[in-house]
């Protein structure tokens, strides 16, 4: 067998997956774009909305053309794709290079009489390979389908656009691997390259584009499909070959297994002084990305807020409660039922943090640190409370940064009679509700390690009533179980601060009732 | 004195009686020796002790004085689990850092000279330590304490011999300071060699207490011999067990308490070979169950 269908063996499941997610969303999305904006006056409105410094960081910056089904497609759709593909990019390739270096399988092949150059070149040639494929099915895909507005060049060029970013990323990575000394470091370096790159993208695309030209994304922005067909913005990409060849360089030139920069530990030893700060530490990347995924989310639902109306009038079960004079102000109405699905999810990482716990309890960490330590500095109690204190500190960021960006991507659209203000007060308002949950959690928790799974049906019973309630009659006692009924629908209606309190005293109690449980129950 | 003390204490987990009745007392400054085979209730018994799990009845009582009444016991109390798993992302130092930290202990010399007898890389991740790294990392934040109990169960099972020699030095040091040690174990030899008196536990519930060499009745010896005379007559002796013939070697199990019989009996015979095979758990407990039916 020779190397190169080792490899393909080695990485074929995991491609086959990759390529059918990358290419199923632009092909099946493609078709999607011509069903949710049909008409001229739908384009117009779309656009309209996407014309804000929050909507460009987020998707990238307006075709300076007439809004096509397509150029709307390849505007909301390329940079985020070009991420996925370069996730991709990197997994593979540090999959088959350094991956494949530390586990010491290159080493083994090298033994067996493979030459360096035949590993690099066939490294090389899989990422070429695969990313090519990438290209092509998305091309044969858009082309096959002969949707309105796709034409032949805006077609190649997003397929090509998207081959590329991934083939380069996968280019870097290969080249990173060869330059540090672990598959660990480099998936951070590269995964960190291709986050960052959007990033500040996201900001000098806002601020001024001409900056932006440093990163990747940007030339894919520059492209302009369907509309400019700028193909000359391929050529950037050459810079593939300048990391292939720098990577063989210094691949050649090093021990299998060796580094130029070998990352001797941290220099320092962090100093972790209390439970909190080890909780936090462990927790960390999860609240981070709970929380920058929940400001996108609620940028997200504020985007399509100024075609509430025409979303609504298209809605029959909507426009028919409207008619029958249920809902007031439907965009009102519709914000609200927005904030109560965001509040479930808000909800989630606040129960994950609580239950966070429960991985110390089955590790048996929880009762090796209570032994021998001092009382007030590691006890059940504190343990509990740290986590409790955390899942509430990041429910309430969760739902400020989901209003706030709620807020910004609707700061252009006039017909929204609700201020920050108010969505402050608003996420104040649905904070208790979350709070009742985790409350409701740390009792379960308290009860047995087993119970603890319920809470989730009941995260799931309280979306489900919350969301379907609002369409439909339920009877109350459904409503009377979770906190949403208690407290006021506040962006509609006025703060019910008596309400609030109280919700939020039985979530105190809830939680206390949990701890004391908690610290006489058996462990494990 | 006592320093912990089980007074019939039974822990039942619906039908299982995981302990029962389990009673032991270990006095201040002695190596107490906890064993029987995997799932007997020895971690069970421990993580009562620690206060993981909730007695069903009994009490335990921490230096004369019952620990439901008084929480802070747990402060003097060392703890090293047969299965340790530490936080994944943290260096070994940054974790026996941590157990200092919550532990208010300040030696630093102590801690550099322990990470350096258990040939400890201590800037590693945990998560790349092996399961004999992950216990060096538990003992030696368990030694770093002011700890007047210190409880070790299945301490030395990721160990390779020399590390093993280190810990048994570690815990004699202890002792001789004048700290109490609970060290469980399904290894005899290791007890018998670190312990001052031992309990067995079978089937949660305490078959013996004692000094091991007062429980040596229940032990047996196994000797392999080489003999140019024919040594099928030892088959009949009441005191001979388990009498086989391989590859020309004769084993044969002897009531630890009948040796200086079996030797009068074997000591005119011109012998060529002769090993001796130190009393093992299992054999504790042919013997024991034999006795009682």
């Amino acid at each position: 067998m020779t190397y190169f269908k080792l490899l393909a063996k080695q990485v074929r499941m995991r491609v086959i997956v990759w390529l059918a997610i990358l290419c199923g969303m632009s092909i099946g999305f493609a078709p999607v774009f011509g069903g949710l904006y049909s008409t001229e006056e739908e384009l117009r409105s779309i656009e309209m909305t996407l014309d804000n410094p929050a909507m460009i960081a987020l998707v990238g910056p307006i075709p300076d053309a007439a809004y096509t089904t397509a150029i709307s497609f390849s505007h909301q759709m390329f940079l985020f794709m070009a991420l996925v593909h370069g996730i991709f990019g990197i997994l593979i390739a540090n999959a088959v290079s350094r991956k494949a270096e530390d586990d010491g399988l290159t080493e083994y092949l090298v033994s067996g009489g493979v030459k360096k150059s035949t590993l690099y070149f066939n490294q090389v040639m899989l990422g070429v390979l695969i990313n090519a494929l990438a290209g092509v099915i998305n091309y044969a895909g858009l082309s096959l389908m002969n949707l309105e507005s796709f034409n032949n060049e805006g077609n190649l060029l997003y397929s090509a656009g998207l081959a590329l970013f991934g083939m380069l990323f996968y280019m870097l990575t290969i080249f990173v691997g060869t330059l540090v000394s672990s598959a660990d470091f480099t998936f951070g370096i590269s995964l960190g390259a291709l986050v960052i790159m959007f990033l500040y993208r996201a900001v000098t695309d806002v601020a001024d584009m001409a900056y932006s030209v440093i990163s990747p994304y940007n030339w894919l922005s520059r492209m302009y499909p369907y509309a400019e067909d700028n193909f000359v913005w391929l050529l950037p990409f050459l810079s593939i070959i300048v990391f292939a060849a720098a990577g063989w360089f210094l691949f050649a030139n090093r021990d299998i297994g060796g580094a130029y920069l070998k990352a001797r530990g941290r220099k320092r030893t962090r100093k972790i002084r209390t439970y909190p700060g080890l909780a936090l530490r462990s927790m960390r990347t999860m609240i981070i990305s709970w929380l920058a995924g929940l400001f996108v989310i609620g940028l997200t639902y504020g985007a399509i807020f100024g075609d509430l109306e025409t979303m609504i009038s298209e809605n029959e079960m909507l426009s028919a409660a409207v008619e029958a004079g249920a809902i007031d102000d439907p965009v009102l109405f519709f914000i609200n039922m927005i904030l109560i699905i965001t509040t479930v999810i808000a909800t989630i990482p606040g129960v994950m943090i609580i239950g966070r716990i429960l991985r110390e309890e089955d590790s048996a960490r929880l009762e090796v640190v209570n032994t021998g330590t001092l009382e007030r500095r590691f006890s059940r109690s504190l343990v509990l409370l740290t986590h409790w204190g955390i899942s509430l500190i990041v429910a309430l960021l969760g739902m400020v940064l989901t209003t706030l960006g709620m807020y910004l991507a609707s700061m252009n659209v006039d017909d929204i009679g609700i201020g920050p203000g108010d969505y402050m007060l608003a996420s104040v308002n649905y904070f208790s509700v979350i709070a009742a949950a985790i409350g409701l959690g740390a009792l379960l928790l308290g009860l047995s390690k087993g119970l603890f799974k319920v809470i989730w049906l009941y995260v799931g019973y309280m979306f489900f009533v919350a969301y379907l309630g609002n369409l439909v009659e339920l009877h109350d006692a459904f409503h009377m179980l979770t906190p949403f009924h208690y407290v006021e629908n506040v962006p509609i209606n006025d703060m019910d601060w008596l309400a609030f309190a109280g919700v939020s005293v039985v979530s105190v109690l809830l939680f206390i009732a949990g701890m004391l449980l908690y610290r006489r129950r058996d462990l494990g | 004195m006592s320093i912990l003390t089980l007074e019939n204490v039974s822990k039942h987990f619906g039908k299982v009686r995981a302990a029962h009745e389990v009673s032991i007392d270990i006095r201040a400054g002695e190596v107490f020796g906890f064993i029987g085979p995997n799932g007997a209730g020895k971690s069970t018994t421990i993580r009562m002790i620690i206060g993981a799990l909730k007695e069903t009845s009994g009490t335990i009582y921490f230096k004369g004085e019952d620990i439901r009444k008084n929480s802070h016991y747990i402060e003097q109390i060392s703890y090293v689990p047969g299965d340790v798993n530490l936080w994944d992302n943290l260096t070994g130092m940054e974790v026996i850092n941590f157990f200092m930290e919550m532990r208010g202990f300040k030696d630093q010399g102590m801690r550099d000279r322990l990470i350096k007898k258990f040939r400890l890389d201590p800037s590693k991740k945990c998560k790349t330590y092996s399961k004999g790294n992950r216990q060096k990392v538990a003992l030696i934040s368990a030694l770093l304490s002011e700890a007047d109990l210190l409880i070790f169960d299945e301490p030395t099972t990721g160990l390779d011999p020399l590390m093993e020699r280190a810990f048994h030095e570690e815990i004699l040091a202890a002792r001789d300071a004048g700290k109490s040690v609970f060290l469980s174990s399904h290894i005899l030899s290791e007890v018998e060699k670190l312990a001052d008196r031992i309990a067995i536990i079978r089937d949660g519930e305490i078959i013996e207490t004692g000094r091991l060499a007062d429980l040596s009745h229940i032990t047996r010896i196994e000797y392999i011999i080489g003999s140019d005379d024919d040594l099928a007559f030892l088959k009949d002796k009441p005191y001979v067990h388990d009498f086989t013939v391989e590859d020309g070697y004769t084993h044969l199990m002897v009531d630890n308490d009948k040796i200086a019989e079996f030797m009068a009996a074997v000591g005119s015979l011109r012998i060529t070979h002769l090993v001796t095979e130190p009393p093992k758990l299992e054999d504790i407990f042919l013997r024991y169950y034999e006795d009682k039916s």
